[in-house]
Formats: C-alpha cells, sequence, structure tokens
C-alpha cells in the first residue's frame, strides 16, 4: 500500500510523471515492485482517479490531492 | 508548398500529442505515410483523425520505445504496410522533474534513460538498415534546451537530451555513407500539454512567456517546420547537425 501510495504522490505532484503511470502502469508496477494486487489497483482506481486531476494541479492543491488520493488507496485495502 | 515528402514513409514516435503530432500533422499536409508512434494510443488515434487520414495515408501504433521486441515489430508494421521506412523522427520521451542531482531517485534516472535514450537507440536500431535497405533515409531526434545547458528541471532529463545529441554524432558518423543522415534539434520552451502540466501555473507561463526575448514560448508548429526541412530532401547535404530553436533564448543567456 505504502508503495502504491509513494506513486500516487509523485503522479500528483509531477505532471511527467503522470504521463509515465498513465501510459506505462506496467512498467512502474514492475519498477516499484508491487504486489499483483497492488498493480491491479494501479491499473484500475489510481489510474482512473490521475485521469481526473486537473492540468496542472495548482500548487497549492498538491497536498490536499495527495491526501485524497492516499484515502482513497487506503480504502481499497 | 505542398508535396515536400510526397511518397516518403515516416514514423514519428510520441505522435500521439504536442510536437509530435504536429510533426505528424504537417508531414501528413506535405504528402508522406505517417506511422503515429506512441503509448497513449487514443492520442495517437486523435492525431490520426486531426491529420484527416486513412490506412493509406497514416496508421496508429501502440508502441513502448524502451521494448526492443516492441520497436522492432513497429518498424515491421511499417514496411509492410508501405513497403519502406525513409523518415524517423524520434519525438518520444519523458520529462520528470527532480531535485539536484544528490537527491535524484535511482528509479527516476533508469525510468528516464530507458525511454529518452535506450528508446531512441532502439528506434535507430531496428529503423536504419530498414532505411540502408530502400535506399536511404532521415533521422530527426528530438533534444531540448537541457541538453546543451547546466540548468533545467530534471538532472535525468537534462542528462538524456545530452546523450540524444551524441548519439545523433555518433549515428551521423556511422551511417551518412550509407544514405542515412541523422539529425537533431533542441528546442526551449514550446506551448505543448507537457509544460503546460509542469507549469505550476497559469501566471508561471504567463511569467516565462514575458521573460523570453520573442515575448513568448514557441508553438508546435514552429517546431514541426523545422523538422520538416531536416527530414526532407532539401536538406540533403546536412547530417550530424543539431539545431537550436529557442526564439534567441540561449543567444540571450549567453
Amino acid at each position: 500500500m505504502d508503495k502504491l501510495i509513494d506513486i500516487s504522490n509523485r503522479a500528483v505532484a509531477d505532471y511527467g510523471f503522470r504521463q509515465a503511470v498513465l501510459y506505462g502502469a506496467t512498467d512502474i508496477a514492475n519498477k516499484w515492485s508491487l504486489s499483483k494486487d497492488e498493480a491491479a489497483l494501479l491499473s484500475g482506481t489510481v489510474l482512473t482517479e490521475l485521469r481526473a486531476l486537473p492540468v496542472p494541479v495548482q500548487p497549492a492543491d498538491v497536498s490536499t490531492e495527495q491526501a485524497r488520493l492516499a484515502e482513497i488507496i487506503k480504502g481499497l485495502f | 508548398m505542398t508535396g515536400r515528402l510526397e511518397d516518403k514513409v515516416a514514423i514519428v514516435t510520441g505522435g500521439a500529442s504536442g510536437i509530435g503530432r504536429a510533426i505528424c500533422q504537417r508531414f501528413g499536409s506535405e504528402g508522406a505515410k505517417v506511422a503515429v508512434a506512441d503509448r497513449n494510443i487514443v492520442g495517437a488515434e486523435e492525431t490520426l483523425a486531426q491529420m484527416g487520414a486513412n490506412s493509406d495515408t497514416a496508421m496508429a501504433i501502440d508502441v513502448n520505445i524502451s521494448n526492443a521486441s516492441q520497436v522492432e515489430r513497429m518498424v515491421e508494421q511499417v514496411v509492410a504496410q508501405y513497403g519502406k521506412v525513409d523518415i524517423l523522427v524520434n519525438g518520444a520521451a519523458i520529462l520528470i522533474r527532480t531535485p539536484d542531482l544528490v537527491d535524484v531517485d535511482e528509479i527516476i534516472w533508469d525510468l528516464t534513460m530507458e525511454t529518452n535514450v535506450k528508446g531512441v537507440f532502439l528506434c535507430c536500431k531496428y529503423t536504419i538498415p530498414a532505411m540502408i535497405a530502400s535506399g536511404g533515409g532521415s533521422i530527426v531526434n528530438i533534444s531540448s534546451q537541457s541538453g546543451l545547458r547546466g540548468v533545467g528541471y530534471s538532472v535525468p532529463y537534462a542528462v538524456s537530451k545530452a546523450g540524444v545529441i551524441h548519439m545523433t554524432t555518433v549515428a551521423a558518423a556511422q551511417y551518412t555513407a550509407q544514405g542515412v543522415r541523422v539529425n537533431c534539434i533542441a528546442p526551449g520552451g514550446v506551448d505543448t500539454p507537457q509544460m503546460r502540466g509542469s507549469t505550476a501555473s497559469a501566471e508561471v507561463f504567463i511569467d516565462r512567456n514575458d521573460s523570453h526575448p520573442m515575448g513568448r514560448v514557441g508553438t508546435a508548429d514552429e517546431i514541426a517546420n523545422l523538422v520538416l526541412w531536416l527530414a526532407s530532401d532539401e536538406a540533403s547535404y546536412v547530417s550530424g547537425s543539431t539545431y537550436n530553436i529557442d526564439g534567441g533564448a540561449m543567444a540571450l543567456a549567453r
């Protein structure tokens, strides 16, 4: 779960990393050594949330968005 | 002028958005058959739609350029569909902002290098033989001012883009004599989804425009114009060169 939250936090804060996740979730899952279940969550719920983020995420909103996604991820476990 | 790429077949990686999309559109309008290659296949299909293309004139290919077998298959698909490859534009890249060097995560370094350097290497590796087989071709690599200067938002991105410039030099030295011209461009700030997404706010974006010698960053179409020229036979005596395209920003920094 912590790795998934780390990925989510990075993706909220950085547009380029978000693109890498959106179009290469399998690679990201491998690099972060996610479990099979975590990888499925990344490719499912987490990607849906990341796609819905505004572009750009305003600096003042980054921590709020990170916390919101972290709560969603925690709720999946 | 139209028809500058008549009868040419081009592969453009990163064709789903931004500079890559503008290049696909420009190439298509000049008569080239275009393979729009990207991991973002939805975006690649959108590019095709905006080009008004059909399967006789363009195709979308879902490819991870850091995967050798996928790149090899991409080239095979294009040759099977259009008979040859004349032009390769290596436009796909990722830019992940990082802190200063000692604080860069190894995983972000690897991720960046795999796409920005290995990806360009693999696309050249599998496309050059096809080009030679059909009498030669033109490769245009998209680097960045970040590859020329010691400043920027990302250590791995800057180093990867410097690598692209040197790969251009090495590839040109090895393949120009066999009819494959290899060149590179190094754009400064360009108004793309990547730049908009990486810019903290609309205010910061405006500030960036205001600090530019031309009062604005470049457009993707302006970058596509230079790529078109390098890809075309008009640049027949050009190989191994890197072109700065930044509206004078580098000159101001000197």
